[in-house]
């Protein structure tokens, strides 16, 4: 056991600091919380990052990346987030949309999707829940009926988060109509720009992320876009989410957001007041923790183990850190916080959202739980 | 970075497991305290474990596992004190007071050896009969106050105070006895069966559970990443973890195993009163906190970049 940064984390870290002092506005290190999914600043930002090298570096040479160890994933992830995650949208694709093309994509869909992303021009959402199937995300009910050379897609997709730009749909959807459960799934990365599919926002009280309704109507899609093998999308799935636990390292944000409020306590005299200081200690220790525990996932990550419970406690102690900031913004910055906009008032619902994006609290718990006392009918 | 333990680390464990008797669930008391002095001075005598060579963190991992396995020794004393003494301290149980404090420690009641920590140094000595008195605390812990006017010691010139490196000795302790408690309470809910079904298939209880999972991985990660370092910011931050750990567990690991919990026989309160005596030890869970953030954001504090 040993905590040191290594010679090549050190330099790339370096490396990540040179550029984003060059190529990011200083407001984009005092950013409030809140998000610019598909600004022409963030395409013009990942492009340069995709130049550098550096927007994709752990991914292999064949694709674009530089082969960089999980260590400098995470390093580039919590350098990106603690700057208010500049890549917009597009953190997903090289988190784990194309490491799920590149494990399960045929030779065209590889060379058509992955130089688009480590190029740095694409964005993508996921289409994954349903209005009656969320968190039980197995209970999915989208059709995709085959009708020749094409699958028919019927159904709803809800809450999908950056649609509205998207060029892109991860889509999963049922091929076997007499199937349940994880079972008779498929996987299609279907263009946007389908007809017969359609694409709204659905209001909601996150001004600061807005998410939408997909309908499908009778929306053909060709068989080429089939990612993997006919009803076997779940485990192309669950192996690519794996490690989206803590691919947004949220808590290197909170962190920026807890050293603003910091810095605002200090100037307005509150940080006189030992109970605020324990405030700020206590946010602290729940970001110092959730750092500690990802680091222990990017170990196993690393050491090629299969995922352990060590993910879902990493997921649960990123989530407690958003929401002990998001406490400390309110009691720091008082009324301030009803205006829209303002740190206190976008921590909070960055928080909301934290529980269940990445996959809800409750089924972490599930996970940990069932590491900790076996399955429940046990 | 590496989570895994270094082959040395494995092999003190080991070693530490090897000389640790099993714990005995049903003691006579229940409480945690009651001195091993065949595994004291066994400890004392094993250069591998205590000696000056032994990097800080594989001391601290040490003092973790001590308090895990229930070892009847101050862990914090005898594996973290005491080898900076470089005198022995002899098997029998050993003291921790704190300069300027005459409150009551942990085995101050049978202690035959103290040392005094503060920030100016370390201070050690024996202690006669008369100089001891015990305090009836119901915390187990051999609890008492120690009078000791005439210690020797030397000014300290270390990067941590010994203090610090006591504290931090603590708040190892603690992830070490939450791991236990929480296997202890673990192992009881897939056993006991009540409305039909075990209470490990209720998710009201495993949610909880979960939680405190949650709660002890922190405070371990925390506790060794601070022992790596070995700077006062990562180490106020695992102190003020590990005080917040201790302060939740106990309350709700009773609540979760039911009555049962609190008999001396079913041997919860062994690890949940050692968190009590412990945290209680840290200081207020606001105060551990507070600590922290001064440490982290001191008067001079920069920009957020």
């Amino acid at each position: 056991m040993e905590f040191a940064w290594h010679d090549d984390e050190v330099a790339f870290r370096a490396e990540l600091a040179g550029f984003l002092e060059r190529e990011l506005p200083e407001h984009w290190f005092t950013l409030v919380p809140g998000e610019e999914p598909a600004s022409k600043f963030t395409f013009d930002f990942c492009r340069k990052l995709g130049e550098a090298g550096l927007l994709a570096p752990h991914w292999p040479k064949e694709y674009g990346g530089r082969e960089a160890s999980g260590w400098q994933f995470i390093l580039l992830g919590e350098e990106l987030w603690r700057a208010g995650e500049p890549r917009g949208a597009q953190y997903m694709n090289v988190n784990w949309i194309g490491p799920a093309i590149m494990a399960a994509g045929t030779a065209e869909q590889k060379d058509y999707h992955l130089n688009r992303i480590t190029s740095g021009d694409v964005i993508w959402c996921q289409g994954f829940s349903e209005p009656a199937a969320g968190t039980d995300l197995a209970a999915l009910a989208m059709t995709a009926t085959a009708d020749g050379n094409d699958f028919v897609v019927n159904g709803t997709k809800v809450w999908t988060s950056y649609a509205a730009w998207a060029d892109f749909c991860f889509l999963l959807a049922r091929t076997d109509p007499s199937s349940s459960g994880t079972r008779g799934i498929s996987i299609f990365l279907v263009p946007t720009d389908l007809a017969g599919l359609t694409i709204e926002p659905i209001p909601t009280v996150l001004d600061i992320h807005i998410v939408h309704r997909l309908t499908f109507d009778n929306v053909r899609v060709d068989r080429s876009l089939m990612l993997g093998t006919e009803n076997n999308g779940w485990e192309i799935v669950r192996n690519a989410l794996a490690y989206e636990r803590i691919g947004g390292p949220r808590y290197a944000r909170s962190e920026m957001v807890l050293n603003q409020l910091q810095e605002r306590a200090q100037r307005s005299g509150l940080w006189k007041d030992r109970g605020i200081r324990s405030r700020f200690g206590s946010a602290q220790i729940a970001v110092d923790a959730a750092r500690m525990l990802a680091y222990q996932v990017i170990d196993d990550r690393v050491k090629d183990r299969p995922n352990g419970p060590i993910v879902n406690l990493a997921r649960v102690a990123i989530v407690r850190a958003e929401r002990a900031v998001a406490e400390v913004a309110f009691e720091t910055m008082g009324t301030d916080s009803v205006r829209l906009g303002s740190i206190g008032n976008s921590q909070f619902k960055t928080s909301m959202i934290a529980g269940l994006g990445g996959g809800s609290t409750e089924v972490q718990l599930n996970l940990i739980a069932r590491a900790l006392l076996g399955s429940e009918g046990a | 970075m590496d989570f895994d333990l270094n082959a040395d680390q494995a092999a003190r464990l080991d070693a530490l497991a090897a000389l640790v008797p099993p714990v005995v669930a049903a003691s006579s008391s229940g409480l945690p305290g009651e001195h091993d002095e065949s595994l004291a001075g066994a400890l004392a005598a094993d250069e591998q474990l205590t000696g000056s060579q032994v990097p800080l963190l594989d001391r601290v991992l040490l003092v973790e596992e001590a308090a895990r396995l229930g070892a009847g020794i101050h862990a914090s004393a005898c594996l973290l004190i005491a080898p900076l003494a470089d005198v022995t301290l002899g098997s029998g149980p050993i003291a921790v007071t704190t300069e300027g404090s005459t409150d009551p420690v942990r085995y101050g009641g049978i202690a035959t050896a103290v040392a005094c920590v503060g920030p100016s140094g370390l201070r050690w000595g024996s202690v006669e009969p008369s100089e001891r008195h015990r305090t009836d605390s119901g915390l187990g812990s051999n609890y008492g106050v120690i009078e000791t006017p005439n210690l020797r010691g030397v000014n300290w010139s270390g990067p941590i105070d010994p203090e610090t490196l006591y504290r931090l000795g603590v708040a190892a302790e603690i992830a070490g006895a939450a791991r236990a408690a929480l296997d202890h309470t673990a192992a009881y809910l897939t056993e006991r069966r009540a409305f039909g079904r075990p209470l490990s298939a209720f998710q009201a209880l495993r949610h909880r559970m979960s939680e405190l999972a949650v709660d002890a991985a922190g405070a371990a990660a925390l506790v060794h990443r601070a022992a790596w370092l070995a700077d006062a910011d990562s180490i106020a931050s695992a102190v003020a973890y590990a005080a917040a750990t201790a302060g939740a567990a106990p309350a709700e690991l009773h609540q979760i195993c039911g009555a049962r919990g609190f008999t001396n026989e079913f041997g919860l309160s062994r690890w949940t009163m050692l968190l009590e005596a412990l945290r209680i030890e840290l200081g207020a869970g606001y105060a551990t906190a507070a600590d922290y953030a001064d440490a982290r954001w001191p008067a001079t504090a920069g920009t957020a970049r």
